[in-house]
């Protein structure tokens, strides 16, 4: 009983609270046209004329081969021995009652000569940037012209269509999935987290991880960059610089062969290495069909890997924020020798150490 | 306005709120548990990931801290200690060089683990993840275990430090660190029995077994250790022998000897500790029984008798 009356009960404003947001998005998805105005004004061209215009505007058609309408434009073709063309009700709807882009419009004119009919047909098609024109339809025995509407639409995602009715560049407003618009009149934007396909027509996932690696701008870097197996060791820090001098001396005279890797990193080549370093364990630690399939965010995997490798970053070990090799206090160095004696040498011709002897053995510093 | 109608519209309402409000509610962060459990004289410590989010868990970093910022110059990369035969028998450069024993780690299907350090630190961290992109994540409301990691010592970095999460297929800026939540709080329960526990004074050693019974609640043999052997009265070097204290031994001698009226009592502890470091201490005695105090129980004895008779 208290159900049913209920039911024809006003609703309260604040009942209206909780619909109104409801019934505003349900509108939202309803579809609507959008158009814009075409870039040039739109010319109706008798086939005859095409040829101008396919090249452009470079060349200045003469005026028969521009008509505001497609019957004029079919009139092109009329001989003016033949008289004022007359117009027979054409078999599809008569302009500018065209409502569709499909099927090619018959136009017919027919010359009235004493008894005598000719007819004259023009197939009106659409030749846009919308991705017409479907083919002519030939009439056997029949003069055929074809007319072209030829505008320029604006570019957009999605694309304009021309609309000979309203001499527009129309477009369904309704976006795609993951794409809204504020308004019948502005583009489509995708959702946060989408972007545009290839083709323009959906909105697909983002990449989740960014192509956001610093450019490098710094020359001294780029050296690096280009050559990541470079040994600066002119730029070590002057006591290490003799203390790699007795190191290498040592481990040669004990029988080693002993070569020298890296040394003085700058310390933005350093921060590189670490961002290099950290895009890449994205990719590692981001095991989503997204990042599969996206081709985006193959793209970008396929990238950040070839770099990661060129700079020989390890999984296993991230380049330090603060190293020493960025003032000049560290250096690698490969010695083929038993571990007890590298440590020994180091210690006794230099005072240097490593501090992870087995896990970065390379690795020599100051203690 | 009567009150099922009102609840009626609120409920509309607030499903509404919830519909629109989804990606907020989404913010519950994973919780990371920890227990620690002994085996062969190693410590094992095994991790559990809860996510409570809505998107799926790719990654679970152990011993890295981001504090939750985007700076990776003040990360903290917690773990203090190796792995269980990290690195034995292996030569630099080798393709294997930083690979983790088999023996020492454990992985859920699908997954594997890494062990990540810091250029020029000797903290390291372990990072489960999806071995291969066709793996399965942890997927939102569900809970993992099977990760797990084996030292030759105990550490408590591995039950104190932190956890990053990754969400695979969200960017790194949704990644979080939580801390690790122990699991096992409580300790052993621990009792110690000595074997004999009173002992004729002779002034000779006795030999003592101690019988030791100890549960915990996630640690199966949680580590026994000898703390300490006490008197009651001053001793002497060799008084107590046979034992080695800090170390799990039960067999021990004790000297038979007495220098005060009172008796000797020697007090031994025991401590146990479980994988997670909660520990326990419970001692027991073992008296010396003097010569006179033989002597005077006898004594009693035969006056009572007399007394009887």
């Amino acid at each position: 009983m208290l159900a049913q009356g209920y039911r024809h009960r006003i609703p309260r404003w604040w009942q209206l609270l909780f619909v109104i947001p409801l019934l505003a998005a349900s509108l939202k998805a309803q579809a609507a046209v959008e158009s814009v105005a075409p870039l040039a004004t739109p010319v109706y061209v008798h086939s005859s004329c095409v040829g101008l215009y396919s090249y452009g505007y470079n060349v200045m058609p003469p005026a028969s081969c521009q008509r505001r309408s497609p019957i004029d434009a079919c009139a092109d073709g009329w001989s003016s021995s033949w008289g004022a063309p007359l117009m027979t009700p054409p078999p599809s709807p008569p302009w500018p009652q065209l409502s569709d882009f499909i099927p090619p419009v018959l136009i017919q004119l027919v010359k009235m000569t004493g008894t005598v009919r000719t007819a004259y047909q023009c197939h009106y098609n659409f030749y846009t940037n919308g991705g017409y024109p479907y083919g002519p339809v030939l009439h056997a025995n029949s003069p055929l012209a074809l007319i072209y509407p030829i505008a320029t639409c604006p570019t957009a995602t999605p694309a304009y269509n021309f609309n000979p009715n309203s001499g527009m560049c129309e477009r369904p407003s309704t976006c795609p999935d993951h794409a809204t618009s504020s308004s019948a009149a502005s583009p489509c934007i995708c959702d946060t987290g989408y972007e545009w396909d290839a083709s323009h027509a959906s909105c697909v996932p983002t990449c989740p991880i960014k192509d956001d690696l610093p450019p490098i701008t710094d020359p001294d870097v780029q050296t690096f960059e280009d050559n990541p197996n470079l040994s600066d060791t002119a730029r070590l820090d002057q006591t290490m610089k003799t203390a790699l001098q007795k190191l290498l001396d040592a481990a040669s005279a004990a029988g080693g062969t002993p070569t020298v890797g890296s040394a003085y990193r700058p310390p933005a080549y350093n921060q590189h290495l670490i961002k290099v370093w950290e895009k890449w364990m994205e990719f590692v630690n981001s095991r989503d069909p997204q990042v599969r399939t996206n081709p985006s965010c193959v793209n970008l995997k396929t990238k950040t890997q070839e770099h990661y490798r060129r700079h020989k970053l390890l999984d296993t070990q991230q380049p330090a924020p603060n190293s020493r090799h960025t003032r000049g206090l560290a250096v690698d160095v490969t010695i083929d020798l038993p571990p007890a004696t590298i440590d020994a040498l180091a210690r006794d011709c230099c005072g240097l150490r490593r501090p992870k002897p087995i896990d970065d053995p390379v690795h020599f510093q100051f203690p | 306005m009567n009150t099922l109608n009102m609840t009626r519209w609120f409920a509309v309402g607030l499903l509404y709120l919830l519909l629109s409000l989804g990606n907020v509610a989404a913010a519950a962060p994973p919780i990371v548990e920890v227990y620690g459990t002994h085996f062969g004289g190693k410590v094992q410590y095994h991790y559990r990931v809860k996510n409570n989010g809505l998107y799926p868990i790719s990654s679970v970093w152990i011993g890295h801290d981001t504090l939750n910022d985007a700076d990776y110059y003040n990360d903290v990369w917690e773990l203090k200690t190796d792995i269980s035969g990290m690195f034995v028998n292996k030569k630099y450069p080798s393709p294997d060089y930083f690979d983790i024993p088999a023996a020492s780690v454990t992985s859920p299907p699908g997954w594997e683990v890494r062990r990540i350090s810091l250029e020029e630190t000797e903290e390291i961290s372990i990072n489960w993840l999806m071995a291969d992109d066709y793996s399965q994540p942890v997927a939102p409301s569900q809970t993992m275990g099977g990760m797990s990691v084996t030292l030759d010592k105990m550490d408590m970095t591995y039950i104190t430090s932190h956890a990053t999460i990754n969400f695979g297929g969200r960017s790194k800026k949704d990644e979080i660190t939580v801390p690790l939540q122990r699991l096992d709080i409580t300790p052993p329960a621990l009792t110690v029995t000595l074997n004999p526990s009173i002992v004729r004074e002779n002034d000779k050693l006795a030999p003592i077994t101690a019988t030791i019974t100890v549960l915990d609640d996630y640690d199966p043999a949680p580590e026994i250790k000898l703390e300490s052997i006490i008197a009651s009265e001053p001793m002497e070097n060799g008084d107590v022998k046979e034992v080695q204290l800090g170390t799990d031994d039960r067999q021990f001698q004790l000297k038979a000897e007495s220098k005060t009226n009172a008796g000797r009592a020697y007090l031994v502890t025991y401590s146990a500790t479980d994988g997670s470091g909660n520990r326990t201490t419970a001692s027991a005695t073992v008296s010396v029984q003097r010569k006179d105090e033989k002597h005077e129980e006898r004594r009693d004895e035969k006056n009572k008798k007399r007394n009887k008779d």
